[in-house]
């Protein structure tokens, strides 16, 4: 009997334990086979958040280290429209309900927006979708204005951040530092053609994550690590940058000019010291300005340079040694050459004239005539050396190389008044590069707008400049600065370029300029190429100005007597010594 | 186990000298209330110790919780005093740009002097025009020509904060009452310029020796 029951009971028990076992294979198996997919996917999404780690873009610094360009983070202020209702806040006072109008004016006094653009933002997306969930109140706010939304505590409010770039110094070099698209893709300027050194490389890493959303500890694991952008170090010094954009923007003004541009050039390095472009452009507000604006006209819009080119044509007739600088040379107001070439003198004076009286009345026949003693193949020659024709050592984003023809496509006119700058054309920076040569003794220094890559360790590449290139000698490029300066001292120039205690050397043009159609506009590009302290030069400074209403060269000058008066300031030049070599203008 | 050895090694000793004849006959000893007692001791013992690591379980994985949290929470102050810098660096970044300067100096009625002179002190010797700097010396009197988005803001709060001394000033003037401090608010706290740019003081220039 009793062992009847014990059996009974051992089967009874046997029975719900494989009643049981049998629930938990069946479950088992729902689990395992039936929804393992589900489930590995939803336990993936929970265990293993993947994260972009962001490469931040680097700094561009001035050569003082001012931050030129810089990245920072703006956010994007969402809004889910379908729970944009009424919440209550709790304040001093206690709790007061907010009704979705009264967000939205606490918004807009923020943003800069008007309430009613909020408000029609949340409708419209209502009005679209019941169930919308998502919709757009502003787009790049600062960090202040996310800070202040955030504090507001809007249930239905939220945040997006993106990386943006943004230009402390707004259009100080603006021109030339270009910009970069929403996306952060370097668009043009330095940005684009350094984006080996600034650029980011953005990396990813994953992380574990509890059921309660916080990151579990030692759970990131990085796969790709990111990588941030160096610091591009300039040679420009945004002080001696602002000032002369401003004060070419007032002169351009005064002039009702085109366009223009300042450059200043460091004599004895090649380094760009300030490249001001008018009309400036200010990256910060990409939209506010025409494409063709958005540029640097000094580097991308070469243009016939006019009588600034004769200082070259003089320096390699002397370096040739046909000419002294009181060679004399009789210079008639209008000339027509043996083979035809015909052109006249831009003002009167007096026809017996010395090569420097050339330089200082800017005649085109003098020099003309005097150049031609040259034979074609060694004036080509002395023009490479001086850099015409091809870019600079700079390579920025869209350079010119100008235009120099072969001499055997030099036709009759051109053979002519090429000698005094028309027919070939030169961007501002090479033509400043090419003073800067005469200015250094002969040499011509590779022109460099970068000094250096320094990265996140405190590590600097300089760029690899070419060699400088010897084009006259020391005892030629003396004599033609001699020249530069009694052009000063003697002309019209003396009574506005003259800054007391200073000897500043100078050239002026009045170049024609192509009308688009084949022949010449009746306006001008007017320029002015000076270097100082002429008794050893250290600057110098060109700048031009494209259809003045004056159409004459005197509306450069007070522009380049300012830009050189705040380069003695800022970079505290010492007062001139000794005399220039008087040479006379007549014989 | 090695734990229990010294509580068991009591009994013992009594237990072999009493069991020792017939401990391979007997599977169940007749004494079985006298061992009833360490069994319970020995589970017990395991019950206690068991607790104890459940415990310390609890008390490690709450630690290495909370542990977590701070991190978090320390992650989300670099995460805000990133953003009190940026923001910050950005308003100093904004403010020391040339053109910021320049309208601020000239507000206060600065004007810069283009003209370079030395002083030699060996011989005294003046170099260069000393002749007092005049409106020809303001760079931006006509505003300046190159913009600055990121600075817009600020010659707007500027102006405002300006407007708003101007009216209290103004106000106060009419009432008499005492006014408010109006004009010093966030940024404009810099000092607002009254007038534009007052009148140039001429100096009777540098008491000097006569220069050369």
């Amino acid at each position: 009997m009793k062992t009847r029951i014990n059996r009974r009971r051992v089967a009874m028990s046997f029975a719900v334990i494989l009643i049981i076992a049998g629930l938990f294979v069946s479950r088992l198996i729902d689990i395992q086979v039936m929804g393992a997919a589900a489930y590995n996917e939803a336990s993936y999404g929970r265990m293993s958040i993947p994260e972009t780690i962001h490469g931040s873009r680097g700094d561009i610094v001035d050569s003082k280290g001012t931050v030129l360009a810089t990245e920072r983070m703006t956010y994007d202020v969402t809004v889910s429209p379908r729970n944009a209702k009424e919440f209550s806040r709790t304040t001093d006072t206690g709790e007061v309900d907010i009704t979705p109008q009264m967000a939205a004016k606490e918004i807009a006094a923020i943003t800069g927006q008007s309430a009613d653009e909020i408000i029609t933002v949340i409708n419209e997306a209502v009005a679209d979708d019941p169930d919308s969930d998502f919709a757009y109140v502003a787009k790049g706010v600062d960090v202040d204005a996310f800070t202040q939304i955030r504090a507001l505590e809007i249930p239905w409010i939220y945040f997006e951040q993106n990386p943006d770039r943004a230009y402390p110094n707004g259009a100080v070099a603006g021109n030339i530092l270009g910009y970069v698209g929403s996306d952060g893709t370097p668009l043009a300027g330095l940005e684009l053609g350094s984006e080996e050194c600034v650029g980011g490389v953005s990396g990813s890493q994953s992380y574990a994550r509890g059921a309660d959303g916080v990151r579990i500890p030692g759970s990131t694991v990085v796969t790709d690590a990111a990588k941030n952008g160096s610091t591009l170090k300039l040679t420009i010094d945004s002080d001696i940058q602002w000032f002369a954009q401003q004060a070419l923007a007032t002169t351009a003004r005064a002039e009702n000019a085109k366009w223009g541009m300042t450059v200043v050039i460091e004599v004895e390095t090649g380094r760009l010291i300030a490249v001001a472009d008018y009309p400036t452009f200010d990256p910060n507000n990409l939209d506010a300005y025409a494409p063709e604006d958005r540029g640097s006209r000094a580097f991308t819009s070469p243009f016939e340079p006019g009588s600034t080119m004769k200082t070259l044509t003089a320096a390699a007739i002397l370096e040739a040694g046909l000419v002294t600088p009181v060679t004399p040379i009789y210079s008639p107001q209008f000339m027509e050459f043996d083979n035809g070439a015909r052109f006249r003198d831009h003002g009167p004076h007096p026809a017996n004239l010395t090569l420097q009286g050339v330089l200082g009345y800017s005649s085109n026949t003098g020099i003309a005539q005097l150049g031609a003693l040259l034979d074609p193949e060694s004036r080509y020659n002395t023009l490479v050396k001086f850099g015409v024709g091809e870019t600079t050592a700079v390579e920025f984003p869209g350079e010119s190389a100008g235009l120099l023809r072969s001499t055997d496509q030099w036709d009759n006119q051109s053979f002519y008044t090429m000698f005094f700058g028309q027919g070939l054309t030169l961007t501002s920076i090479q033509m400043a590069s090419a003073y800067a040569a005469i200015g250094n003794d002969g040499v011509r220094q590779p022109v460099s707008i970068i000094d250096s890559c320094i990265d996140q360790d405190g590590n600097t590449v300089r760029p690899s400049l070419p060699e400088p290139v010897p084009v006259i000698s020391a005892q030629t490029a003396r004599t033609t600065v001699d020249m530069l300066e009694n052009v000063v001292k003697n002309g019209w120039l003396t009574n506005y370029l003259t800054i007391p205690g200073y000897r500043i050397g100078a050239k002026t043009s009045t170049a024609e300029q192509s009308d688009g159609m084949g022949g010449y506009s009746d306006k001008f590009i007017v320029s002015l190429a000076a270097m100082f302290p002429a008794e050893d030069p250290k600057f110098v400074v060109l700048t031009s100005l494209a259809s003045p209403d004056s159409n004459s060269s005197s509306a450069v000058v007070p522009d380049v007597n300012n830009v050189i008066k705040q380069i003695i300031k800022t970079r505290g030049i010492q007062p001139s010594s000794g005399q220039p070599i008087d040479y006379p203008d007549y014989y | 186990m090695s734990m229990a050895r010294p509580m068991v090694g009591g009994p013992a000793p009594r237990r072999a000298e009493s069991s020792t004849p017939i401990r391979t006959l007997q599977a169940v000893s007749p004494t079985r209330a006298r061992r009833r007692r360490p069994k319970i001791f020995f589970a017990l013992v395991t019950v206690v110790t068991i607790f104890i690591i459940i415990i310390a379980q609890i008390l490690l994985s709450v630690s290495l919780q909370s542990g977590a949290y701070e991190i978090a929470g320390l992650q989300r102050d670099v995460k805000e005093l990133g953003r009190t810098y940026q923001s910050a660096t950005q308003d100093l970044n904004r403010m020391t740009s040339p053109q910021n300067v320049a309208q601020s100096a000239e507000a206060l009625g600065m004007v810069g002097n283009s003209n370079p002179v030395y002083l030699r002190l060996s011989d005294s010797l003046v170099t260069g025009a000393a002749t007092a700097a005049g409106s020809g010396g303001l760079l931006v009197a006509q505003g300046s020509l190159v913009p600055n988005a990121m600075l817009a803001e600020v010659f707007a709060e500027r102006e405002a904060a300006a407007r708003a001394a101007a009216e209290a000033a103004a106000s106060q003037a009419r009432t008499g009452a005492s006014a408010t401090n109006a004009g010093n608010v966030a940024l404009g706290s810099a000092p607002a310029p009254a007038s534009p740019v007052a009148a140039v003081p001429s100096p009777q220039g540098l008491p000097s020796p006569a220069t050369r």
